[in-house]
């Protein structure tokens, strides 16, 4: 099960399409509809969302997307809210397994865009299993951001079942010199905007996070041209069964480099 | 020694021929030192440029001196040309010239690691491309599909471009995305061992193994691919005046 995410920022809006097929183009139950999670006194609160929808997609508009609404398809049988809960939750939890075997990801299409007309998109998802507290996320920066633009940030989106709203830290560290260049706060369940100056960009410098999963969606501006895409996790890049072993070995050299400054 | 039979790649390709237990992707995963390569699209044709970001795996993950080479095929797999590069950092990029490609518009290239080390692993390159319109920001998309192997320290040979499964049962793939913009191109390339008939949306087409090709998405909200291919995935390129958007389907 996937959920859904947008991202807003002063200059920059999103829109999200949910298709109502899978990739083989079968039809979903037409009892699926669109929810929305957003964590009030802590608890989340899930609401119906308002939507266009048409016979092959619901279309969620730029008016309901904030930073930290999650959005994911259910009906009123696997959504098991009732009078007692009153549409608030302790925890999220899998809301449809409809896609759960499916071979490639039940995906939604995230647009972004600007004033002027630029926009970029892909098909994204995040899915319910990465919805879980700890771990690293390790990615270089300079294979999807351009030192020469005008402006260049990561969208770092993380969800968690639980509502909380806790800080943990990110890094930009260089692998050759073996130094923090950067860090700051990410927080969790929030499509967060990391800044990236432009003299970070170079092949050795890596994003790290601390005790914090999720996806890192890398957007460059230039002339009001938008390119938006994200990286593979590094585990990706082996098929043989030694890929978490050699990941894990890479990331605790980035743990030590923490850990010495 | 049934179950390692099994896997080889002959038993592979049977089982995904006849969807006995498929896994989609001719790979035997219990190989060594292999470098697999997604098909990336590279195309100069009208107002294009394409660059190609990639990391170098051997390096990263093994700590060990080691090149690329990248080959370029045009859009009938016919070979063009081919570079190597001697890597001595973390990542690199390669902006692909009209002279590298001999003035073809469009086609496939593929990436190999190269090293005379042994690695004991299958790294598969599913970098980054990017595509520039009109001499405007480049804009990305990772690959998408396990295409071509080498051994990593073979020497070139045009075999082995045919990593994705193919059945005799048909198969379909839709986008999960409504396509409403003024022009919208969706790229294919047929990385299976046989040559395939393909229906995408109204236009049939024959693709040759290795073959790839430039489909019009015309009227249509939906773009679904009927073919032979397990995962026939595409590559969008999505136009709105001079803005460009490219991303996998």
């Amino acid at each position: 099960m996937n959920f859904f995410f947008g991202f807003k920022n002063e200059f920059i809006r999103s829109e999200l399409t949910i298709p109502k097929f899978n990739f083989q183009g079968e039809k979903i139950d037409n009892t699926y509809k669109v929810f929305s999670a957003e964590i009030l006194n802590k608890s989340w609160k899930i609401d119906q969302t308002q939507i266009n929808e048409d016979d092959n997609f619901f279309k969620i508009d730029q008016s309901e997307i904030n930073n930290k609404k999650i959005f994911f398809l259910s009906n009123n049988k696997e959504l098991k809210i009732d009078k007692n809960n009153q549409g608030f939750l302790n925890t999220l939890f899998n809301f449809n397994s409809f896609t759960d075997n499916d071979l490639v990801q039940f995906r939604s299409n995230l647009k972004i865009f600007n004033s002027k007309g630029g926009f970029s998109s892909y098909q994204s998802d995040y899915n319910h299993n990465l919805c879980r507290q700890g771990g690293n996320i390790l990615s270089p920066i300079s294979p999807l951001l351009n030192k020469n633009a005008d402006e260049n940030f990561i969208i770092f989106r993380n969800i968690l079942l639980e509502p909380d709203n806790n800080n943990f830290k990110y890094y930009f560290i260089c692998l050759k010199s073996e130094k923090i260049l950067d860090q700051g706060f990410i927080t969790t369940n929030k499509s967060n905007e990391i800044k990236v100056d432009n003299s970070l960009i170079k092949d050795s410098v890596f994003l790290f996070t601390e005790n914090i999963l999720g996806i890192p969606i890398f957007v460059t501006v230039d002339n009001d041209h938008i390119s938006m895409e994200h990286t593979h996790p590094p585990h990706q890049y082996i098929l043989t069964k030694d890929n978490f072993d050699l990941v894990k070995k890479i990331k605790n050299k980035f743990k030590e480099i923490v850990l010495s400054q | 020694m049934i179950k390692k039979l099994f896997k080889t790649e002959k038993i592979i390709k049977l089982r995904n021929f006849f969807s006995i237990s498929p896994t989609f992707f001719n790979i035997n995963y219990l190989e060594k030192n292999i470098s697999i390569s997604d098909g990336f699209f590279w195309r100069v044709d009208d107002n294009f440029s394409t660059k190609f970001k990639f990391t170098n795996l051997i390096k990263f993950y093994f700590n060990k001196e080691s090149n690329v080479e990248i080959f370029f095929f045009d859009n009938n797999h016919n070979y063009l040309n081919q570079i190597a590069l001697n890597t001595k950092n973390y990542s690199e990029e390669y902006i692909i010239t009209k002279k590298i490609v001999k003035n073809i518009n469009f086609g496939v290239f593929y990436i190999f690691h190269r090293s005379n080390t042994k690695i004991d692993s299958i790294l598969r390159n599913s970098c980054y491309v990017g595509y520039s319109y009109k001499n405007s920001l480049y804009s990305y998309v990772h690959g998408n599909t396990p295409s071509a192997k080498k051994n990593i320290s073979d020497n070139f040979s045009k075999l082995n471009y045919d990593l994705l499964g193919s059945s005799i049962f048909k198969k379909k793939y839709v986008v999960q995305k409504k396509f409403n913009s003024n022009k919208t191109e969706a790229m294919i390339l047929n990385s299976t061992p046989i040559d395939q008939r393909i229906l995408i949306n109204d236009e049939k087409i024959f693709l040759k193994k290795g073959h790839s090709y430039i489909h019009q998405i015309k009227d249509k909200e939906l773009l679904e691919i009927n073919s032979k291919c397990y995962l026939l995935r595409p590559i969008i390129f999505e136009y709105e005046k001079d803005f460009l958007n490219v991303y996998h389907g």
